[in-house]
């Protein structure tokens, strides 16, 4: 027998081996004892192929449609007035280098309700001319919700201060050993 | 130790346990009433179910016998199997071959199975092929070979046997699936999820280690 001879007598064997070991055909009562272990109800999809995704895509596209054309809320009416008085102090207050911008706008956006007790100031005929050669006065959008600004003060009634001595300084006297 | 002389007798005899199957069908599409079974299964029908399981009951039991070598094992590997299947099928795209997707869950339910057993695969399987040898002595009488061939051929299979229980599981996997005949080497990559490259070459190597052991 030749070498080639033997190895292709060698693979068959090998392959005839090899399908003997699943050559075999399954017990006549598997097809029963499969259909017997099914589950009662049909077959179900996972949850993501139910409405459950559907519905909530759709809650999230409203929720987005929502939020995109939320229009702005007006600002409330404190704020209202404190933003016309600083707008009308910024224009008036140019020309008085004693006063600065930002002090006006501070004080009145922090006291809105007495700046809007306050009577606009009389022009003289000087200042109405050189406030119509002034920059137009600010105008605050309403987009972006600006709130007033609110301080709050807080007292401190007594602050003691304990006085804090130095603690004393003690050198202790170096020891002699006689005859050093 | 050379090999001894095989004759043509023998071979055929031993070649007459199992036929080489004629199904091995590429991965392509499921054929019309396969499809309209696995249809009928999606929208509850458990008639349209069994008779998917009557179709592919034969090969999905030999697929598991393939991993696990024992028949309890394997029975109860293709019996988890359909129902996972039936429980899976509306997660069926129809991608693949409705054969393919089955045999793929029935594959990874056999692994599951053989890595819980932690038994070495090679006991089961000696002990189901000392049955097989048993049975396979009592044909011998009535075969036309003469009984000393066939005794050197029932030694020579017994060594093979051994052998390839010996061999890594990924090698002895791609060479027992190859040599059932139920499986294309693409449908063999699919279930194994490998290349078809892959594939090829572990059964060639598988036969090229056996032959080297065998003839050594």
């Amino acid at each position: 027998m030749t070498d080639s001879t033997r190895s292709t007598s060698l693979d068959e064997v090998i392959a005839t081996v090899a399908r003997q070991m699943t050559a075999a055909s399954p017990s006549a009562e598997l097809h029963a004892r499969i259909i017997a272990s099914l589950p009662v109800s049909t077959p179900r999809g996972g949850w993501w192929r139910g409405p459950v995704p559907a519905l909530a895509s759709a809650a999230v596209v409203v929720i987005a449609i929502g939020l995109a054309w939320k229009r702005p809320s007006p600002l409330p009416p404190h704020a209202i007035e404190a933003t016309k008085i600083a707008s009308l102090a910024a224009t008036s207050i140019s020309e008085s280098a004693s006063t600065s911008l930002v002090s006006a706008v501070t004080s009145a956006s922090s006291t809105p309700q007495t700046a809007a007790r306050e009577e606009p100031p009389q022009l003289s005929a000087a200042e109405q001319e050189w406030q119509a050669r002034a920059i137009p006065s600010l105008s605050v959008p309403n987009a972006l919700e600006i709130q007033a600004l609110t301080t709050t003060t807080q007292t401190i009634s007594e602050i003691r201060f304990d006085a804090i001595g130095p603690a004393p300084l003690v050198i202790p006297a170096l020891r002699t050993s006689g005859g050093q | 130790m050379s090999t001894p002389p095989v004759t043509t007798a023998a071979l055929s005899y031993m070649a007459g346990f199992a036929e080489p199957d004629d199904t091995a069908s590429a991965v392509g599409r499921d054929e019309p009433e396969v499809r309209r079974l696995v249809e009928a299964a999606r929208a509850g029908s458990r008639e349209a179910f069994g008779d998917l399981v009557a179709l592919h009951q034969r090969v999905v039991f030999r697929t598991a016998l393939a991993a696990l070598g024992s028949r309890e094992d394997a029975e109860d590997a293709a019996q988890d199997a359909f129902v996972m299947a039936w429980r899976k099928l509306t997660g069926f795209r129809g991608d693949a071959m409705f054969r393919t997707w089955l045999l793929t869950i029935v594959w990874r339910k056999a692994l599951d199975k053989r890595r819980a057993r932690g038994v070495w695969w090679s006991r089961t399987q000696s002990a189901g092929w000392q049955e097989d040898d048993a049975a396979s002595l009592e044909r011998i009488a009535t075969d036309d070979a003469s009984p000393e061939a066939l005794a050197v051929a029932s030694n020579l299979a017994g060594r093979v046997r051994d052998e390839i229980a010996q061999l890594s599981p990924k090698l002895r996997d791609a060479l027992v699936l190859a040599a059932t005949g139920e499986h294309s080497y693409e449908e063999i990559g699919r279930m194994l999820g490998i290349p078809l490259g892959t594939v090829k070459w572990r059964v060639s190597e598988a036969r090229r280690v056996l032959r080297t052991k065998v003839e050594r």
